[in-house]
């Protein structure tokens, strides 16, 4: 009883110092939050590059054709005249023009070679590209639209899961994951060090406690300020329909969320205490969560990544968090769900362990 | 006082500071970290490349299957791999690929008599950014290969026009953003941590109690953390130059351009621990917001590319001035819509606006005993 009574009190103490630095709860907040709205910013435009259509044949074919470019989901087209395209081009505007030329219905008609220019902002390869993949892919729509369709091979397409999912929703798994890292191991991390940079461990060391009790009070403490954070997040994700587990899966997804928390929380407790200082640990722990949330998919997929860097991310728990989380969230699914768990499940066991050796030692030191 | 005074001033809290900073390895090996992780993270996001990885099973090896085969290879969306229906099964569901292609029986003999083709797809359909790349991938590389194969019957093309006279790679692209962030978030970060040390070492007072000016101390504080910050720059940008291979179009641009860079990054971090004073706030918090900002200031591509809002957004942040500028400097061209002139101007404005705010805020501490 007066051991609860402890730990109730150095989490209490712990959350209010932390309630006290706004600086640290924006540091906290901060990343996750903008990297969301940049997220919503973005997601409508990624993959749909601006350009300019000029039309300057009207026959029915080609009329045909600017429909399906204006209808396309990888353009946002804008109809212009060619003067107009051009200031556009320069301007910075549109990335490309796409040009349907005068004589365009003639030609087709004739079964004469017929082109369709595009003007490439050939800026950088990723957005050259986008735009190389798909202006011939408009054209392939043009010629299945055609009755007898020319081209005599058709796809068969078959999904591996059973809904697609929008890439907004899709990266704010990782952003949760980022957030839950950055404060455990920042923020944990960072209120550990603190203590002893403002030398209050020495009356935590006084007090009539037991180790057990000051490490336990510490990694909940911890644990429960990461928590605080991720509920705001999950409360918003929730309310707005972007993460929105069904069923027995909310269970799971807040069981892995809790799971990740005290891996993270441990982790930052461990490293809070064998440096000792804040600078360090700062630099070590945001480093840290950069590293991890880049390697579980954070700005890139990870099977997009070079093999030596996918087997690297193999080995980070975030990997496997933002996985269980995905399939919680939005396909309601147990795939691989027992391998997640216990990668999530033995960081947790495996930091939570090393946070309390560090902080003993270094007590006892 | 004379201006002669005023620059002693300035060289002696520089001069100061780079000793101060001298004696803590840990600050400045910060300092070079950071920038460097920047690096090797995105570097490593531009690698992944848009390419899909995709596995092709084979059912038929006939000169045309082969064709369509080469054809996807040239077609700029995927990395291909051939291998069996089992093995590609086991990949798809292991999340290593995002697509199985299977070529099917008699694909040539079909397509020379005139059959259709069905060719079956299976995707990994995480989410749709990717899932509408390969979705658009497949049929652009069909109607490559038919324009290839049967000439007569595909009759409409596309007919590439580019701006620049080369096309430039994403990593060269991506690298000199890099270098752009490198600068403000060292430069921001050690500003922030000079700034705040002379409060917690309450060495701010002898400083508020010598008849200095303040402008000087802060022009001086911003010139010593500019020379520390110059050589994690320096080193990041011949990471960049010689390893990256982004070489500068405009080399004297670029020096010009990072030490503007460095001393805007540089006062507002000042101005930031000025305010802060403390270490514990000012590190987290200065990475805290110049990874985010970094994320909206273009560094992928023209900014209003991503949309009107996306654009809107990025016109607010140095970073973006800065980048565009930078992009110049390397590749000669130009990636946002303000001048290069107008990017000067800004940045001089938030360098000048940052040590001016910084020494009224000097101006309003007060020394307690």
């Amino acid at each position: 009883m007066r051991a609860a009574r402890a730990v109730w009190g150095l989490i209490r103490k712990d959350i209010v110092v932390w309630v006290r630095q706004p600086a640290a709860i924006a540091a906290t907040m901060l990343p996750p939050i903008v990297f969301m709205m940049l997220i919503f910013v973005a997601s409508a435009a990624v993959g749909r590059n601006p350009v300019a259509l000029v039309v300057l044949d009207h026959g029915p074919q080609s009329q045909r054709l600017s429909l399906i470019l204006q209808d396309s989901n990888a353009f946002r087209v804008q109809l212009a005249s060619a003067e107009q395209a051009k200031r556009m081009l320069d301007g910075l505007q549109v990335a490309a023009v796409i040009t349907i030329p005068a004589g365009f219905d003639a030609n087709l008609d004739a079964q004469r070679p017929d082109s369709v220019t595009i003007e490439i902002n050939n800026l950088n390869l990723d957005f050259t590209n986008d735009l190389r993949r798909s202006l011939p892919a408009a054209i392939t729509r043009f010629y299945a639209q055609e009755d007898p369709n020319p081209i005599g091979m058709t796809v068969t397409e078959a999904d591996l899961r059973t809904k697609d999912v929008s890439i907004l929703q899709f990266l704010l798994v990782p952003n949760v994951v980022l957030l839950l890292t950055v404060a455990g191991v920042v923020n944990c991390g960072l209120a550990t060090a603190r203590e002893f940079e403002d030398v209050t461990i020495k009356e935590l060391l006084l007090a009539p406690i037991s180790r057990t009790t000051l490490i336990a009070g510490k990694l909940l403490a911890g644990w429960l300020t990461t928590l605080l954070v991720a509920s705001i997040v999950l409360v918003l994700g929730a309310l707005t329909g972007l993460l929105r587990p069904s069923g027995w899966c909310w269970l799971l997804a807040l069981g892995e969320i809790a799971l990740f928390a005290l891996s993270m929380s441990g982790l930052g407790v461990a490293i809070g205490a064998v440096l000792q200082r804040f600078i360090p640990t700062a630099t070590i722990g945001i480093n840290m969560a950069i590293y991890l949330f880049f390697l579980s998919g954070g700005i890139s997929v990870v099977s997009f990544l070079p093999g030596w860097v996918q087997t690297i991310a193999h080995f980070t728990p975030s990997y496997y968090g933002v996985h269980a989380l995905q399939m919680a969230i939005f396909y309601q699914s147990t795939e691989q769900l027992g391998r997640d768990l216990a990668v999530l499940g033995a960081t947790a066991v495996g930091t939570l362990l090393l946070g309390v050796l560090a902080l003993r030692r270094r007590a006892v030191a | 006082m004379s201006l002669d005074h005023d620059l002693r001033v300035i060289r002696a809290t520089a001069g100061n500071d780079i000793r101060v900073a001298l004696t803590d390895r840990l600050f400045f090996l910060t300092g070079l970290i950071i920038p460097f992780n920047f690096l090797l993270v995105f570097i490593l996001f531009a690698f992944s490349g848009g390419l899909a990885p995709t596995a092709v099973v084979m059912e038929d090896n006939g000169p045309l299957a082969q064709q369509f085969v080469a054809t996807m290879r040239n077609s700029h969306s995927f990395r291909i791999h051939v291998t069996d229906a089992a093995r590609a099964q086991r990949e798809i569901e292991a999340g290593g690929i995002v697509a199985v292609v299977t070529i099917p029986p008699r694909f040539d003999s079909d397509l020379q008599s005139g059959r259709r083709v069905e060719l079956p797809v299976m995707v990994n359909n995480l989410q749709t950014d990717f899932t509408n790349d390969i979705r658009r991938a497949i049929p652009l590389a069909i109607t490559n290969f038919y324009a290839a194969a049967y000439p007569d019957q595909v009759v409409v093309r596309t007919r590439e026009v580019d701006v620049q006279a080369h096309d430039t790679d994403y990593v060269p692209y991506l690298a000199v953003s890099v270098v752009v962030a490198a600068v403000l978030i060292t430069g921001i970060l050690q500003g922030a941590i000079v700034a705040a040390r002379e409060y917690e070492t309450h060495t701010i007072k002898e400083l508020m109690l010598s008849p200095a000016p303040r402008w000087a101390l802060a022009a001086g504080k911003v010139i010593g953390t500019l020379t520390l910050n110059m050589v994690a720059v320096v080193l990041v940008t011949l990471v960049v130059v010689f390893l990256v291979g982004a070489r500068p179009t405009h080399p004297i641009e670029l020096i010009g351009l990072a030490l503007l860079t460095m001393a805007a990054s540089v006062a507002i971090g000042i101005l930031a621990g000025s305010l802060l004073r403390r270490r514990q706030a000012a590190i987290p918090l200065s990475i805290g917001i110049t990874l985010p900002l970094f994320f909206m200031s273009g560094p992928f591509g023209p900014a209003n590319w991503l949309g009107p809002v996306a654009g809107a957004i990025a016109f607010a942040s140095p970073m973006f001035y800065a980048i565009e500028a930078f992009q110049h400097a390397f590749h000669g061209y130009q990636t946002a819509q303000p001048s290069l002139t107008a990017d000067v101007v800004v940045l001089v404005g938030f360098a000048v606006v940052s040590v001016l705010a910084t020494s009224w805020v000097l101006s309003r501490v007060r020394v307690d005993h």
